[in-house]
Parts: C-alpha cells; sequence; structure tokens
C-alpha cells in the first residue's frame, strides 16, 4: 500500500490543475472512429500494481486534468479509515500527459493496462480480481474511455469493473470558460498565475456542456458509457452562498456547483453517452454534498487567502459586488445550467471553486463525499460478493438504484446538528422570538413540501412520446435530488436558528424535521415507482417490491447511531414508525434481494443470519422466516378461518385491528392476525415445494399439500395454517 | 428593493472590479459620525426601504419580513468611526458593535455614498 509522507499541495494548486484540465485539453485524440492506439508508456509515478492481499479488493485512484496522483492521496486515507482493512489501494498517474483529453493512448489506454494488470495480479494471489475506481473530475472520463473498446485496444472488462465512484466529474461538461475563466484568470493570483490555457483552446469545446442531446463538436470524441451493469456513483457538491448581516439571514443563493462542474453534470452520466448509444442499465448512486457558506465566513476566507497571496486583493470588491447584485433567481440558475456564466456568478463560481470547502479540489477531502465514496464501495462490495447458496440467480439490475446514501447523508447532517446542539451551551441569538423561528421553520417545510408534491405530480404525469424512460428517470432524479437538499439545507438553518433548550424545539422543529425525512423518502418511492413503471418486463409486483425498500431504508436509518436522536420525540410514535418500516422492509429488505431475477423453481436454502422468503406452490400462503426475532410471518392471499381482530389494550397501540391476512408465530407464540398494517411478505418469491422444508436459525417451515406448518424449535411453539384452518400448537 | 439606478451603479462598479482598475476618480467621502448614525438606522429601522437605503441588495431581492423583524430587533448598531479603513478601491471597513459583539463591517461605494454589504463577526 503506498505510503506519502509528504503534505498535500494545497487545494488551490488541484484547483488550477482542474481550471486547466477543463479548458485546454487537446481534442485531436478525440476521433473514436479512429484505432485505438496503445499505451506508449506507463507513467512511473503509478504505483506498482504490485501483489494483493486476497482479503483485500483492489481500488484503483484516478486523478484529474494536470494533477497527479498525490492529490488523491486524502481519497486513501479517508478510506482507509472508513473502510479499514478492506482495500490495497494503488494510484494511477499520468501527469507527463496530464494536459491532454482523457481518450489520448497516455491516459485511456494506459489506464486499461494498468487496471487490467491489477486484476491479474489480483487473480493470481487468489483474489476475485474485481478492480474498484475512484476518480476524481477528468479521471472519471478516463475510465469511461479506458473500459470502451472502440476507444483503446485491451479495455477494462465490464467482469473486472467492481465499481465506480465519481467525484465531480464533468459528466456532460462544465460551463468553465470565458466569462468564468477570465475571472479567475484576473484574481487567482499566485497558484494560477502562467498554469491557464488559452481562453479558445480546443479543451475548451470538448468540455462544452453536452449531453445525449446536445453534442460536442465533432472534434471531440463524447466519452463512451461504461459496460452496461457497472454499478457507477456519481458525487456532486452543492454550494450555497448564505448572505448574513451581523449574524442574521437574509438570504441563500444556491450555486448547484463545485465552482467548476454543475450538479446536474456531475450528477449526468447517465444522459451523457455518445448520440444513439443505448443507455446502460446498473446500479447509479447520486450522492450529493452541500455546503452553506454564510458571506460572513466567504469574507474572512478570501481575505486569508489574499493575505496568503494565493488570490489578487481584487477578488474581495468582485465578491462583494455579486452579493449585492445576485438574487436566487431562475436568471442565475439558467445560467448555472447553460454554461453562460455573467461576471457576478462568475466571481461566486471563482471564490467556490477557490476558498469553498465543497470547492472542486476540496471534495477529496471533504468528509461527506468520502463517507458517500465509502457508502457506496461498501455496497459495491456486498453487491459483488452476492451469494448464489440463496437459491436466487445473481443481482440483475433493472435500472437506476437510487440507494441509502442519500439518506445516509441526510442522517449525517442530522447528526452532526445534534452534535452542535449537544455541546453548544450559548444562549438563543437575540432578535428573532422563538416562535417566529419555529414559524420559519414551518415555512420552510411547508415550501418543501409543496416542492415535493410538485415533484411527484410531474413524474405521474404521463410520459410524453418518446419517453426514454432510463435517462429521463435518471435526469429526474438527480433533479429532484438536487432540489430537495437544496431546501433541506434550508430546512436545517432554520433550525439552527432555534434556541435548542426550548420545548417549542423538542415537540415541534423536530417532529417537522422527521416529517421532511420521510416525505424525502416517500418522494423516493414515486421517483423510483414511476422510474421503474416505465421500463419493460417489470411487473407491478415487482415495483412494489422495490418501492419497499426505501420505506426499509426507514429501519435501517433509524436505528443506527447518527440518527438515534431522532427518537428524542414520541417514544411511542417513533417506535411505530419503526415497526412499520421493519414490516415493509420485509419485502424488499435489502438491494440484493429486490434486485435479483425470481426463479420459482430455483432450490430453496436459507442463508444464516438473513431473511428467509417461500410460497407455497399455489401461491396463495407467503412466509417470511427472520431468524433475528427470531419470527416468522406468513401472508395468506385468500382464507376462511375465523380471526379474532379485536385488540388488547395497548397491544399494538398503532393500529385500528389486527389485519386478519397475516399469522405470526413469535416471542407471544402463534397467532392469527397481526398488529401489522401493510405488506409483509413479498409478492414474488420462490417456491418451497409440496414435502419440502426449510430452516432458518430455530426456525422451521415446511410446505404440503395441507399447508404450511412453521415451529420455533426452541420454544416449540408453532402452527399450521392453510386456507380453511389456523392452528396454533406447543410453545 | 434596489433602484434601477443603484442597479446600474452597482453593475459599474462590478465592472470596474472584474477589469482590475482600483484607482478612485475622486476622494471618496467619509464616514463619519452622520454616516454611521443613518447606517445603523436603516438597519434597524424595521422596514424595507430604510434597509434598502444603507444596505447593497439585489434587484429583485425580496426580502422577508421576518429578515426584517430580525434586524430590527437586533439592537442599536454602534459604529466604531475611528476604526473606518477605506481600502482605495470603492471599499472600505469600519468595526461595529451589537449587543456586545464586535463585527468588521464591509462596506462598497455605490453614488459616493458607503452602503453596507457584508458583515464579519470578529475573533
Amino acid at each position: 500500500m503506498r505510503r506519502r509522507n509528504q503534505r498535500l499541495a494545497p487545494a488551490l494548486i488541484s484547483a488550477v490543475m482542474l481550471v486547466a484540465y477543463l479548458l485546454s485539453a487537446a481534442p485531436q485524440a478525440a476521433g473514436a472512429a479512429a484505432a485505438p492506439a496503445d499505451c506508449p508508456g506507463r507513467s512511473p509515478n503509478a504505483t506498482d500494481p504490485g501483489s494483493f492481499d486476497p482479503k483485500h479488493h483492489p481500488l484503483v485512484l484516478v486523478h484529474g486534468w494536470q494533477g497527479k496522483s498525490d492529490s488523491m492521496w486524502p481519497v486513501e486515507e479517508g478510506l482507509q479509515k472508513l473502510l479499514p482493512d478492506t482495500f490495497d489501494v494503488r494510484y494511477f498517474d499520468y501527469r507527463d500527459a496530464s494536459d491532454q483529453w482523457a481518450a489520448r493512448p497516455a491516459i485511456a489506454s494506459c489506464l486499461a493496462d494498468y487496471v487490467n494488470e491489477v486484476s491479474a495480479n489480483n487473480l493470481r494471489d487468489h483474489g476475485d480480481g474485481k478492480v474498484y475506481l475512484a476518480a476524481h473530475s477528468m479521471g472519471g472520463l478516463a475510465i469511461r474511455f479506458a473500459s470502451d473498446q472502440a476507444s483503446v485496444p485491451n479495455p477494462i472488462p465490464a467482469t473486472v469493473i467492481g465499481g465506480v465512484v465519481t467525484f465531480d466529474t464533468p459528466h456532460q461538461g462544465s460551463p468553465f470558460g470565458g466569462t468564468m475563466l477570465a475571472t479567475v484568470a484576473q484574481f487567482g493570483l499566485g497558484a494560477f498565475k502562467g498554469s491557464l490555457p488559452g481562453e479558445n483552446s480546443d479543451a475548451a469545446k470538448c468540455l462544452a456542456r453536452h449531453n445525449t442531446q446536445l453534442a460536442l463538436p465533432d472534434s471531440c470524441a463524447t466519452p463512451p458509457y461504461l459496460p452496461s451493469g457497472t454499478r457507477v456513483t456519481q458525487i456532486a457538491a452543492a454550494n450555497t452562498v448564505r448572505r448574513t448581516i451581523f449574524g442574521h439571514t437574509l438570504y441563500d443563493l444556491t450555486l448547484n456547483s463545485d465552482g467548476v462542474v454543475a450538479v446536474d453534470s456531475s450528477h449526468g452520466y447517465l444522459n451523457s453517452g455518445p448520440a444513439g448509444a443505448t443507455t446502460p442499465e446498473g446500479a447509479i448512486g447520486l450522492p450529493n454534498v452541500g455546503c452553506t457558506t454564510t458571506s460572513d465566513q466567504t469574507m474572512k476566507l478570501l481575505k486569508a487567502a489574499v493575505s496568503r497571496g494565493n488570490l489578487a486583493g481584487g477578488i474581495i470588491k468582485a465578491e462583494m459586488v455579486a452579493l449585492g447584485q445576485l438574487w436566487y433567481d431562475d436568471a442565475v440558475q439558467d445560467q448555472i445550467n447553460s454554461g453562460k456564466v455573467g461576471p457576478e456568478l462568475a466571481v461566486m463560481l471563482a471564490t467556490a471553486l477557490l476558498v469553498y470547502p465543497c470547492g472542486h479540489s476540496a471534495m477529496l477531502g471533504h468528509a461527506d463525499a468520502l463517507r458517500a465514496a465509502a457508502d457506496a464501495l461498501s455496497t459495491d462490495i456486498e453487491a459483488n460478493q452476492a451469494s448464489p447458496s440463496t437459491g436466487l440467480a445473481p443481482p440483475v439490475v433493472k435500472d437506476v438504484d437510487s440507494d441509502h446514501q442519500y439518506v445516509a447523508a441526510f442522517c449525517r447532517g442530522f447528526a452532526a446538528m445534534k452534535a452542535k446542539y449537544d455541546t453548544d451551551s450559548s444562549p438563543a441569538p437575540t432578535g428573532m422570538t422563538n416562535s417566529a423561528k419555529v414559524t420559519s421553520v414551518l415555512s420552510a417545510m411547508g415550501a418543501l413540501t409543496t416542492d415535493l408534491k410538485a415533484f411527484e405530480a410531474a413524474l405521474n404525469a404521463a410520459p410524453a412520446p418518446g419517453f426514454d424512460g432510463a435517462s429521463e428517470i435518471a435526469g429526474r432524479i438527480s433533479a429532484a435530488f438536487t432540489s430537495i437538499f437544496a431546501s433541506i439545507d434550508d430546512a436545517r438553518a432554520s433550525v439552527e436558528a432555534l434556541d435548542t433548550s426550548s420545548a417549542e424545539f423538542e415537540n415541534k422543529a423536530t417532529g417537522q424535521l422527521l416529517g421532511v425525512y420521510f416525505a424525502l423518502l416517500q418522494l423516493a418511492v414515486a421517483l423510483i415507482d414511476k422510474g421503474l413503471a416505465s421500463q419493460s418486463g417489470i411487473t407491478p409486483d415487482e415495483i412494489a417490491i422495490q418501492s419497499s425498500g426505501y420505506l426499509g431504508m426507514m429501519a435501517q436509518v433509524l436505528e443506527i447511531p447518527d440518527c438515534g436522536f431522532l427518537a428524542a420525540g414520541s417514544e411511542d410514535e417513533i417506535r411505530r414508525l419503526i415497526e412499520l418500516a421493519k414490516i415493509r422492509a420485509l419485502a424488499g429488505e435489502n438491494t440484493d434481494y429486490r434486485l435479483r431475477s425470481y426463479d420459482p423453481n430455483a432450490p430453496m436454502t436459507a442463508d444464516a443470519g438473513v431473511l428467509t422468503f417461500f410460497r407455497t406452490p399455489s401461491g396463495n400462503i407467503g412466509c417470511t422466516l427472520n431468524p433475528d426475532g427470531p419470527d416468522v410471518i406468513c401472508h395468506l392471499r385468500e382464507h376462511s378461518y375465523p380471526v379474532d381482530t379485536t385488540l388488547q389494550p395497548g397491544e399494538c397501540g398503532w393500529v385500528d385491528q389486527k389485519n386478519p391476512d397475516y399469522v405470526v408465530l413469535g416471542p407471544a407464540g402463534a397467532l392469527a392476525g397481526a398488529c401489522i398494517g401493510d405488506v409483509a411478505v413479498p409478492p414474488k418469491m420462490n417456491t418451497l415445494s409440496y414435502g419440502q422444508s426449510i430452516t432458518n436459525g430455530v426456525l422451521i417451515c415446511s410446505s404440503a399439500e395441507t399447508g404450511v406448518t412453521c415451529k420455533n424449535s426452541a420454544t416449540g411453539a408453532g402452527f399450521t395454517v392453510n386456507k380453511n384452518s389456523f392452528a396454533p400448537s406447543g410453545g | 428593493m434596489a433602484s434601477t439606478h443603484e442597479s446600474s451603479s452597482i453593475q459599474s462598479i462590478l465592472t470596474t472590479a472584474t477589469m482590475g482598475a482600483t484607482a478612485q476618480a475622486s476622494p471618496a467621502p467619509p464616514f463619519g459620525r452622520v454616516e454611521a448614525s443613518a447606517l445603523g438606522a436603516g438597519l434597524t429601522a424595521g422596514n424595507t426601504a430604510a434597509l434598502e437605503s444603507v444596505m447593497v441588495l439585489p434587484s429583485g431581492a425580496n426580502l422577508s419580513g421576518d429578515v426584517v423583524a430580525g434586524l430590527q430587533g437586533m439592537g442599536p448598531v454602534d459604529f466604531d468611526i475611528t476604526s473606518f479603513h477605506d481600502s482605495g478601491d470603492g471599499t472600505a471597513t469600519v468595526n461595529a458593535t451589537v449587543s456586545g459583539t464586535t463585527w468588521v463591517a464591509n462596506l462598497l461605494l455605490v453614488d459616493d455614498r458607503w452602503m453596507l454589504v457584508a458583515t464579519e463577526q470578529s475573533g
């Protein structure tokens, strides 16, 4: 494993490199029609592929334009802390060709050869040969070229790529150039001096804003898609400027950018391939790291940079003018999205790039970005290691899998807020009454709710003719989450102004935040429903399973330590929510399950410690064995046996009556009718043939033409159930 | 809300700033007791018009009533006019104290008047 002693180069240096990349990459190598050329020779600065610990996974880090592998050190450092004893890290380095376009052989072909050698060495050392890739900026585009047969002679095979994580990669180009380039050139004193390419350089053309509908110039090869099925996580950064006066917030200006790459470009992989190319399938993660920097902090950061000689003093005045000129409105967003950046916005973006914690280069060391990368890589590893012993076929990803990283990031944000409250004993700010602050929170939440409903309504609208499901939905999801997280940031800011010692905070603000949290997940469900519904070959049942997976995340998040404080409200209420989430989660408890294809004839086996699902050959009874309970829940589509649905005092607490469609075997023994209000069992699952049994922990169930019999071998309690009768036994 | 005239002036300042010019055509006006008093009064007057008369605000900005009320409720702003520093490029700083907290106020010269843009908490 590579170890470095030297300190990292200042982020500013990396930023300069990125800027240069965005503007001066040479396009002549782009020609997609030209025969792929071999790597002219690996950079001596790349780490030796070497040998591997078979317990570790290869992780190759790929830097951005005019960068060096050193710039990726924070990624290794962060991932080793978050995922210890997981990776053997290797650094690809193309510093000697780092002013070239990503398609050039010295980058793309060399990267392909390097990754292939890493894979081969890992296989030789008894690993699985899968290589995980994490890239910054143009490095992400280099991976796309390196895995494309038309671009390199020895592309990285799909089977080798364990997963790809991109940090602020301009999948759809960048608005950088023109006015903004001039702005950075003027104010980026010192580090930028002599590093900026010409304003009309070829790379400015190749990295212009583009997507599947807006082509790059003929001289620029559009980065190809990764092999279909590749798991891709695209980390984006969104900076927000909060204007404050004497500590009072006036308004926020959302830049939706890291200063160089807009969020929709960093998240734009699925809508960025060559014209006519088939949108790839694969699990797609779209984490968004948001930073809100106040004008107070901005002035301090700029003055510090000026005093160090990194920036020209004129940027302070320019930023002040921009602060006085820009208002968060459609005109500003149009500038960001179109790439036609006006002078005031150019100053603000340059400031974000140069000094903000979510600036383009700073993202490599940003805790939230690293955690998102760790979450993604961990999930990728789990997906790749999915065992066939479940009797289910390997995962088949149908469409965009907006994974739990959104929720995890959201949760961490709340945890950070809670930590602040736990340690901050300062009195409430003077000025607003607490009541006014709560009103402000409610107002922000109301606005967010409106946004959520609008998104949902838009998604439920009939798709236009020619609707391209995958890419369209991916784009909508990206846009939706970008907007939602911005709204959440607003809401969180409002909450942060509250007097935390007040009962109003506990009773109102926390409750509202929890409400937003659930609204967010509900929106995710709506988004995914719509996205899946647009795909062919997926039944409504499967859609329901996938939706339930998101509700399952609720349980996961609510039970992890970072989100434990959410239970600070009514304990009964939180318990109800957790139980509801758990029960719904049974239908899609993990992404592996819900993304698998279903083979009703596959032999049934159980994995220790995980849920097991089966159904009877008739399809009338479906059961879940939960070894952690331990408990069994069976759902009957049709039944005629009597069920007492009357509730005893305190028995369920949060449902009106027991659901007669379920029978349960739990700590209290076997009961017909359960305190559950929704689907407990996936509607589609493997069949347990008549005469067969399945065991999971102490639970054993048998299938017969006369019904299903389940038993807890530890307690002796059990039941037999069929369409016409329910009979508890033992216990 | 900033007037059209103000916006035009600010645009002119921006152009100057981004062109790198720093020299002033004429001496900047002072920031004395009268100016400080007017600035503090405008900030805490509790109405948007007064606020816009002393702060550089974007055209089209729509500050909420809570924001204006919040500034009004923060108490008097005491500017230390002896700390006023004209940077010579159309910007200046002056220290201010609000409810015992010391701030640096960043001022921008607009139409020959010093207007507030941003603040930084000292320390």
